[in-house]
């Protein structure tokens, strides 16, 4: 004897909220929702809208994910923990799901261009919760923004910045990180044009730091003691020169600077150069 | 009928279960593999016996269930090995077969495996019509006219604002 299975709007509502939840947003938005009103009543709980994920690649001729994210955040009703905006969002929208959303743990954000680093600031004032704050290729964001953005959210454990195009001025963020992030436990600054000193400030003034990913931050020199320290210190590293291919993000210029480049050419006689 | 897992017959040191379905197959099975799923755990764990007979779970989805934690209780498996086995797993069936799947892992709590099942069922649907998923599913549109009017009305704010920034 055969069991019969149910029909699907008979399915546990847990379960159905189970699949239906991995159908992301705009598919629950323009579709599972409509299918019948027993899919409605789970897409209106607001525990299906605890995590939030949108990205542009995944829908590129759509031109409306902002007001798509607008909408999955009112249906959170406050209740979102959880959210990754990927390639749409603007200043506005961002300080749109931060207004409510005051029990945000993870924030986010990837080649957002149109999101400046003050609505940033601001953005991330109205979230006391905020352990995790991820920022990858993001334009406008600068060293006193990273400065008041830790300053704002003293619960931030783990922290990613990955600027594109940033101009050589050294060590700032790494500076900016150290003074306002004293809780950080996961740092990783990828492809950052720190030298030493922030390297150093970063170990002194995250005290609590047990992994550190430091790739493609060329103008770091851990040949003396600071690279004794930082593997000392550091349960989880990841080096400058270690492999990429597990980054899904721009990798940044290939590793060398000018000074490796004079190196180089002072320590090679003309004929290996040539040859 | 007893039927041993893909393993073959169980050493005699290995402590094994005969897991019955509802159309009475019996499975044996060893424990290390039954206590992935968090309910058989916990019925070994209040009894002695080493028969479980479960009332809504058929022959069939018991055996795949089996072979899952069978597969996932092997140390020898690397796992890289384990996760091209559960994309395999899923691979190619039906929506039925998947529908008692996810059912079964429900009951039985094997978590990770209804988040698979879940995760294929959820990219079958994706990017698919209202209609279409109706039709595939089985599912009856019971919206009055007048509730999916209203729908649609809601539903319409995407459209307005494009509209007013067009303006």
């Amino acid at each position: 004897m055969a069991v019969s299975a149910p029909p699907w709007t008979e399915l546990p509502r847990d379960l159905t909220a189970n699949i239906l939840r991995r159908l992301g947003v705009v598919d629950i938005l323009e579709n599972a929702q409509k299918v019948c009103t027993t899919w409605r009543t789970v897409c209106k709980d607001p525990a299906m809208w605890r995590v939030i994920d949108i990205r542009h690649d995944d829908y590129p001729h759509r031109m409306d994910l902002d007001i798509m994210c607008r909408r999955a955040v009112d249906r959170s009703q406050g209740q979102l923990i959880d959210i990754h905006m990927e390639g749409f969002a603007d200043s506005e929208t961002l300080l749109y799901v931060c207004r409510r959303s005051r029990n945000l743990r993870r924030l986010s954000l990837a080649c957002c261009d149109d999101i400046s680093g003050k609505a940033l600031t601001k953005a991330v004032k109205k979230l006391p919760q905020l352990e995790e704050l991820h920022l990858i290729i993001m334009l406008d964001v600068l060293a006193r923004h990273v400065k008041t953005i830790g300053k704002s959210c003293p619960m931030l454990k783990s922290f990613t910045l990955n600027l594109p195009g940033e101009k050589p001025i050294y060590s700032k963020y790494a500076l900016a990180i150290a003074k306002s992030m004293p809780n950080l436990c996961h740092l990783q600054l990828f492809a950052n044009f720190m030298k030493n000193d922030g390297l150093q400030a970063l170990l002194d003034g995250c005290p609590h730091l047990e992994s550190l990913d430091i790739r493609q931050c060329h103008r770091v020199d851990l040949s003396g003691d600071l690279g004794k320290r930082c593997s000392q210190q550091i349960k989880n590293l990841r080096l400058p020169l270690d492999s990429v291919d597990d980054y899904r993000w721009d990798t940044g210029p290939p590793p060398y600077d000018i000074h490796s480049f004079r190196d180089f050419y002072e320590s090679s006689s003309s004929d290996d150069l040539w040859c | 009928m007893v039927t041993t897992d893909e393993k073959g017959p169980l050493t005699a040191k290995k402590k094994s279960v005969i897991i019955r379905s509802c159309d009475g197959d019996e499975f044996l099975v060893s424990e290390s593999a039954a206590v992935l799923s968090t309910s058989l755990k916990k019925i070994l764990e209040e009894k002695e016996d080493r028969l479980i007979h479960l009332s809504d779970i058929d022959n069939k989805t018991l055996a795949m269930v089996i072979a899952y934690l069978s597969t996932h209780a092997d140390d020898g498996l690397s796992d890289d090995l384990k996760r091209s086995f559960d994309q395999e797993f899923v691979s190619g069936k039906e929506f039925d077969v998947l529908k008692y799947l996810v059912l079964a892992t429900d009951t039985l709590q094997v978590t990770c495996l209804c988040y698979t099942v879940a995760k294929k069922m959820a990219d079958i649907m994706k990017n698919k019509l209202v209609e279409w998923v109706r039709r595939e599913f089985d599912i009856q549109n019971d919206y009055t006219p007048e509730a999916e009017a209203e729908i649609r009305r809601l539903d319409a704010w995407a459209w307005d604002d494009r509209q007013l920034e067009d303006d």
